[in-house]
């Protein structure tokens, strides 16, 4: 069995104007086991439940039943999570904290057709960099605990990607000062995330506020190539709706990425997905995606970034080129260097792995100051 | 007073294998709503007294309003006490 080929399909059912077919026969039912987990793992188990159902994935009856349960216990987790996306949100609106709601419950209820299409398995909210403290204090407050501490006071505010939190009830919350993390991630520019106009939907009887389109679409380029290794395929499903829908302007998305030095996640993203889900939109990004040609040093942040062994210390060296100012450079590497006591439970806690990181980083910022 | 009923304001839900997957609020249980119930939950994206329901579904079913009416009237009742629909 080609598990991969078979993901692929199951991925592009419904999106891909080419004919992806399922296997010619019902899978043994090892072969089954492993497919299914890994459609878990990827959250597209609505995907496989339609394909089962429309025929065109044949199973036996107990693999047919396995694929419907298997997308009602997923769907059941959204639902949960949505409830809890109304809660927080009350929270928030209460303290006058604003957001944006990113990923999965935006994504199911503005790109997709019906939002039961699309599972996820925790929450993402885009807070203000000023309001991220308080917001974080406000949720411990009511039962939330932190996975990780910051490094230093102030670390989150200036430097994080995101604070993952978990709710009393083992949910997961992730809270974002902005899209991604790494040498990417700090050329992304959150007030940009801000000023441009907002997509809404409405949910649990309130409207929600979320990324505009094209930056939705950024976003889910680079959670698709710097998220998760291997890459899951969820957001290359996401990446299809939104350019089969043709609801992204591709200009708009251009400068964008440019404005974040983004251009080689966005090639990346457009043509994984288009090759892995064997699309043949003409929507203009695709085309533009095919001939783009990445610069040298485009090449090796992005093969590093990808890379498996793309290490916390790695990424960390690779985030102090892109920190704007000396300063804010130096406030970061030594925060890196000389954390909380707390900070290094569970983490690059070797006194080696310390030095070498704060060697390099602070290499790095002796250069760009030179630069 | 005429009794009217709609879907939760607050519950969020899901349609998907014939049925409506509705949570009506955080912690609840989430009702499974098949055949009859899910046509309910599709009429009443918008209030609908009982009269109103009843005659939908008769047309639906081609089936005497009347006999709807006693059918449908406990279930509206139960589903807004387990907080999937809202009584106005």
């Amino acid at each position: 069995m080609d598990v991969t080929a078979l993901l692929r399909s199951v991925a592009a059912f419904g999106v891909s104007e080419t004919s992806v077919p399922g296997p010619p026969e019902p899978l043994d039912s090892g072969d089954w086991d492993e497919l299914i987990t890994h459609v878990q793992w990827h959250r597209i188990t609505h995907l496989l439940a339609e394909a089962v159902s429309s025929g065109v994935f044949p199973t036996t009856d107990v693999q047919f039943a396995g694929a419907i349960e298997a997308d009602i216990v997923a769907l059941t987790g959204a639902l949960c999570l949505e409830a809890q996306l109304v809660d927080v949100a009350e929270l928030l609106d209460d303290v006058g904290i604003s957001f944006r709601v990113l990923k999965g419950p935006a994504v199911a209820h503005l790109d997709y057709a019906d939002p039961a299409w699309r599972h996820f398995g925790d929450l993402d909210l885009l807070i203000p960099s000023d309001a991220l403290e308080e917001a974080i204090r406000m949720l411990i407050g009511l039962g939330y605990a932190r996975r990780f501490p910051q490094p230093r006071d102030g670390f989150d505010r200036r430097f994080t990607k995101s604070v993952s939190l978990d709710g009393p009830d083992g949910q997961q919350l992730d809270l974002h000062r902005t899209l991604a993390a790494g040498g990417f991630g700090h050329r992304i520019v959150p007030s940009m995330l801000w000023n441009a106009p907002s997509s809404r939907f409405t949910l649990g009887g309130r409207d929600f506020d979320a990324l505009g389109a094209e930056e939705r679409f950024l976003h889910a380029c680079y959670h698709l190539v710097l998220g998760n290794a291997p890459p899951r395929l969820v957001p290359q499903r996401d990446i299809a709706e939104m350019l089969h829908n043709d609801t992204v302007a591709g200009d708009r998305v251009l400068i964008i990425a440019s404005a974040w030095q983004g251009k080689a996640i966005l090639a990346r993203a457009i043509t994984t997905t288009a090759d892995n889900l064997r699309l043949s939109t003409d929507h203009p990004l695709v085309a533009w995606a095919r001939e783009f040609k990445p610069s040298r040093r485009e090449q090796r942040e992005l093969a590093r970034a990808t890379s498996p062994r793309y290490s916390y210390v790695a990424q960390a060296i690779d985030s102090v080129p892109a920190i704007h100012g000396s300063r804010d450079r130096l406030a970061y590497v030594s925060a890196l260097a000389f954390p909380r006591r707390s900070y290094l439970r569970g983490r690059h806690s070797g006194a080696g792995a310390r030095v070498r990181h704060a060697l390099s980083g602070a290499l790095n910022v002796l250069k760009e100051s030179r630069d | 007073m005429l009794v009217r009923y709609q879907r939760a304001a607050g519950a969020v839900w899901r349609n998907a294998h014939g049925c409506a997957f509705v949570l009506p609020q955080p912690g609840s249980e989430i009702v499974v709503l098949a055949g009859t119930g899910h046509d309910l939950w599709r009429l009443l994206a918008e209030p609908m007294s009982i009269d109103q329901v009843a005659h939908c579904l008769a047309e639906t079913y081609d089936v005497p309003a009347d006999a709807v009416t006693r059918d449908v009237a406990p279930i509206l009742d139960e589903l807004a006490s387990r907080g999937v629909l809202d009584e106005e």
